[in-house]
């Protein structure tokens, strides 16, 4: 897999799960799977960067009595990236925290808590980083060594067995490894042996060279997890917006069914009633034009027209606010404007000309005309401003449906490059 | 150096003439109440109004949030001031006194440093007197303090030094018991200076320098000491391991001091402090000044005559604290305790309450659309019912009797729904439907000759007129109604107005106080 398409990859992920940034950075670290990484970590001036030096047997971290390492510095040695992170608690703004803490959580596969024995027990801002790491440790199987640092600088051995008493009770379930890294660099450079043997170092050395052996066993544990994790939230995300998308899609089939019922049934209706006019026992005197010879005839069809009149006005108020009742059309805003009472849907779907019963029987009675009208009426049902946003909702939703598939696709490519 | 002339005994014989005298601070404590006074009144009035809001809403309940915290607030500054009486009693009762608070984490060595300090007089013949507070009491006692390479000290002890010194040893800051922590905080405004320990194994960590912050703030002479200053060296010899202590090197000293001043600054910079009121640490070793058997030299190696130095400069300002100390402490109390609140937890309410007023005007518009809709798509369709079923009849004032009910009821619905965080109308409405003058059925007439004859009858210009009319009333209801929620809303965002525009007067004014006393009694 390129760098490029694991980088895309890792931006579709994020783009549904901005909580797993962390997750992500992590598993780009873990499929580099480069040198094994022991970060030291602990308030500042607790001997961290000495302890480094002795592990790794060179000067290579700068070591002061006071605020030293203010940056990540890192040393690779004997096949392992050694990172020494900058004290907690030094600094004002934090920045050192940031980068300390950055360090323990995403670079390193064993973490080294140190805790400077002169100092007695743990404060509270420590043990609660240690109970941490601790916890982060049984998840992700990344190692935890809680190292007592400095212990020359106890008086004796009744002091060290209270401050170890202490700590016990703060933290019981990780013992520490008492250690003093200048003890050892004495008695190495001196060649005194027991001065070696009682600076903890060799042990300390022993534990963490079995942790560095169970460390490729701990990166694919945790890669396993990571994409596990962030594989089911995807699936249960991805399966609410399908959820979501359904009920959506749902509702939109029900309103306009709901909608098409209601109009076959005001157009069964008003054909029922339209029919009654048209199919009367008399000629269609509305076609002929009124004429001073023929009284009679005048008067039938002055009758016809107004049967007709009153016939299409009432079909034509029935669906009118039927239309209404399905916001379609005609809010009282738009009613005050509009030149007539009857709102503009109906305007331009019945037309304004006159009708005659030939017309009304076409629109009404007969089954093309019908649909025609339906047909009309339900395209304008389509248009309106509840369906329409309803519309909108479901293409927003298909859209993140389909961003959270390349999410589910985008890991699958990263798993299958890890 | 000979014994006469270092800053020891200097500070040891200054300190056993100090003259303390009284300030009238009338005037300004009397002040200092009555502002208070004023404001819990202000507060009380100020009680937000949320007439007009359902008892659920959100607004209802961050309204109510409010006039909680205020009746809680008012009722637990009394209750912060008698916490503080004990700190007062203890004051007055080493008012003939200088009394140094000896503060820090748990670990920075603060029993060890009293200790030796009243060896130190008692070496040199002056009275040393151990006592603790036991629930307000001072008992006295022969024991000095417990030290250890661990967390001992749980209470409030102290050693009065000659006849007008007295060292409070407090129980330490940021250990994993809070209580204790809580305890010290109480007890600080009680001393006339601070010495601010700080162990040399990492000095000036982010939590002490809060600690060191907040007492400059409270504009206290503040001594910062690096405890501890020494180191172990060992060596095997013949198969033992064989340690010895030492002092820090000097410049390993100044180190450390610099970097703990510059760290402090930067901290002072954050938190708004002067800086200019920070002193320069002092580095010393108790354990190396015991173990070389006190002597002068010794006592010079470890630092002690830097910090008697150090000390005998903050005496005077110590006594000048000591003189307004009555009015400092119930400054602070309405600096931290009651301003405090008000700006930490108030006008954050205040401002989420303001935020979420806005967005609800905002909201308003839209809501009016939503209900106007809901009610009219209920009721045409009632119209056209209604016409149908009265035509034959033409019983026209049935028809406006049952659409005036149907459009009351659809209202009553639809505010109902789209208005769920306000309380119903107060008001009748809306208005009943009378029909305009000439409207009704029409009937359809064919007219011959003398013969009329109703061929039907039309009701389009009825429901036309109608619909108008209902559209008219429709609108007419449904603003008064949302003009009557957006009084709701604005006569809270007023009260809000009101409510947080207290707190910035009340912080001037005790700026000013604060100037008076600290300018004409520093």
């Amino acid at each position: 897999m390129s760098a490029r398409s694991a980088d895309e990859a890792r931006r579709d992920i994020l783009a549904i799960l901005p909580g797993r940034a962390h997750d992500l950075a992590r598993l780009q670290e873990l499929a580099q799977d480069g040198e094994p990484i022991v970060t030291v970590i602990g308030k500042y001036n607790h001997g961290k960067s000495r302890l480094l030096n002795e592990l790794v047997s060179r000067d290579v971290f700068v070591v002061a009595d006071k605020r030293q390492t203010t940056t990540l510095s890192q040393h690779l040695s004997h096949g392992v990236r050694w990172l020494d992170a900058p004290g907690l608690d030094a600094d004002v703004a934090n920045e050192d925290d940031r980068q300390a803490l950055q360090a323990a959580w995403l670079k390193s596969d064993i973490r080294l808590f140190v805790h400077t024995a002169k100092q007695g027990e743990l404060d509270e801002t420590e043990r609660r980083l240690l109970e941490e790491l601790c916890a982060d440790e049984q998840r992700t199987r990344r190692q935890v060594l809680f190292v007592l640092s400095q212990i020359d600088q106890l008086a004796d051995d009744g002091e060290l067995a209270s401050v170890l008493q202490a700590i016990t009770i703060q933290v019981p379930h990780i013992a520490p490894h008492v250690v003093s890294a200048t003890r050892h660099r004495h008695g190495v450079e001196a060649g005194k042996t027991l001065l070696v043997e009682k600076s903890g170092m060799p042990s300390l050395r022993t534990a963490l060279d079995e942790a560095l052996g169970r460390v490729p066993a701990a990166r694919s544990h945790e890669t396993g997890l990571l994409f596990t994790e962030i594989r089911e939230e995807l699936q249960q995300l991805s399966g609410r917006r399908e959820q979501e998308l359904a009920a959506l899609r749902q509702k939109q089939r029900r309103l306009l069914q709901n909608f098409k019922e209601g109009l076959d049934a005001v157009f069964a209706k008003v054909g029922r009633e339209i029919e009654e006019v048209v199919n009367a026992p008399i000629p269609d005197y509305a076609m002929i034009p009124d004429t001073a010879q023929d009284k009679y005839k005048t008067t039938e069809a002055k009758l016809e027209r107004a049967r007709i009149q009153i016939g299409y006005s009432r079909a034509c108020i029935q669906i009118d606010s039927f239309l209404i009742g399905q916001g379609v059309s005609g809010l009282p805003k738009e009613q005050q404007t509009a030149a007539g009472s009857l709102n503009t849907v109906m305007v331009a779907v019945m037309g304004v000309s006159v009708k005659f019963r030939n017309d009304l029987r076409h629109m009404f009675c007969e089954a093309p005309g019908r649909e025609r009208l339906q047909g009309e009426f339900t395209r304008y049902f389509e248009l309106s401003e509840a369906s329409t946003v309803l519309r909108a909702k479901i293409a927003s939703s298909e859209i993140e449906l389909k961003a959270m598939e390349r999410a589910v696709m985008a890991l699958e490519t990263l798993e299958a490059g890890a | 150096m000979k014994a006469d002339t270092n800053h020891e005994y200097r500070f040891m014989s200054d300190v056993d003439a100090l003259d303390f005298f009284e300030q009238d601070l009338e005037a300004i404590l009397r002040k200092l109440t009555d502002r208070f006074g004023h404001l819990t009144r202000d507060l009380d009035t100020a009680a937000l109004n949320r007439d007009g809001l359902r008892d659920g809403s959100t607004l209802a309940r961050q309204a109510d949030a409010v006039n909680r915290l205020l009746k809680d607030s008012i009722a637990a500054w009394a209750g912060q001031w008698v916490d503080l009486q004990p700190a007062q009693a203890l004051a007055h009762a080493f008012e003939d006194h200088a009394i140094l608070l000896v503060f820090g984490t748990f670990n920075a060595g603060k029993s060890s440093f009293c200790n030796f300090l009243a060896e130190r007089f008692a070496a040199e013949g002056k009275a040393v007197g151990y006592f603790h507070l036991d629930d307000g009491r001072i008992v006295d006692t022969q024991e000095p303090f417990r030290e250890g390479a661990t967390e001992t000290t749980a209470r409030l002890q102290g050693v009065r030094l000659g006849a007008k010194l007295l060292l409070l040893d407090t129980p330490g800051l940021h250990s994993v018991t809070p209580d204790k922590a809580e305890l010290t905080q109480r007890f600080t405004d009680s001393a006339d200076c601070v010495l601010w320990l700080t162990s040399s194994a990492a000095p000036g960590q982010v939590q002490e320098l809060e600690d060191l912050g907040r007492e400059l703030a409270r504009a206290k002479p503040l001594l910062p000491v690096v405890t501890r200053s020494d180191l172990y060296e060992e060596d095997e010899i013949d198969g033992a391991l064989v340690k010895g202590l030492r002092n820090k090197t000097p410049q390993n000293r100044a180190q450390q001091e610099a970097d703990v001043t510059a760290r402090a600054q930067d901290k002072l910079a954050a938190m708004r402090v002067d800086a200019a009121q920070l002193k320069l640490p002092v580095s010393i070793s108790v354990h190396m000044a015991r173990s070389h058997g006190q002597t002068s030299m010794g006592m010079e190696e470890a630092g002690f005559e830097r910090l008697y130095a150090a000390l005998l400069a903050i005496v005077e300002p110590a006594l000048a604290y000591k003189r307004r100390k009555p009015a400092e402490t119930l400054l602070h109390h309405q600096e931290e305790h009651v301003l405090g609140t008000l700006r930490a937890r108030l006008l954050p309410l205040l401002e989420t309450l303001n935020a979420e007023a806005r967005l609800a005007l905002e909201r308003l518009a839209q809501q009016q659309e939503r209900i106007i809709e809901s009610v009219w798509r209920e009721v045409v369709p009632v119209l056209a019912q209604l016409l149908e079923r009265h035509a034959d009849t033409r019983a026209v004032d049935r028809v406006c009797e049952d659409l005036s009910q149907s459009l009351r009821l659809a209202c009553i619905q639809a505010e109902k729904e789209h208005l769920a965080d306000y309380l119903p109308a107060s008001f009748q409405g809306p208005a009943p439907i009378i029909l305009d003058e000439g409207l009704g059925f029409d009937e359809l007439l064919v007219e011959e000759g003398e013969l009329r004859q109703v061929v039907g009858v039309d009701y389009a210009r009825l429901y036309a007129g109608l619909e108008k009319q209902l559209s008219h009333l429709v609108l007419e209801r449904v603003e008064a109604r949302i003009e009557q929620c957006r009084a709701t809303i604005l006569a809270l965002m007023n009260a809000v107005a009101h409510l947080a525009g207290i707190v910035p007067a009340y912080e001037r004014d005790l700026r000013t106080l604060k100037t008076v006393l600290r300018v004409n009694a520093g």
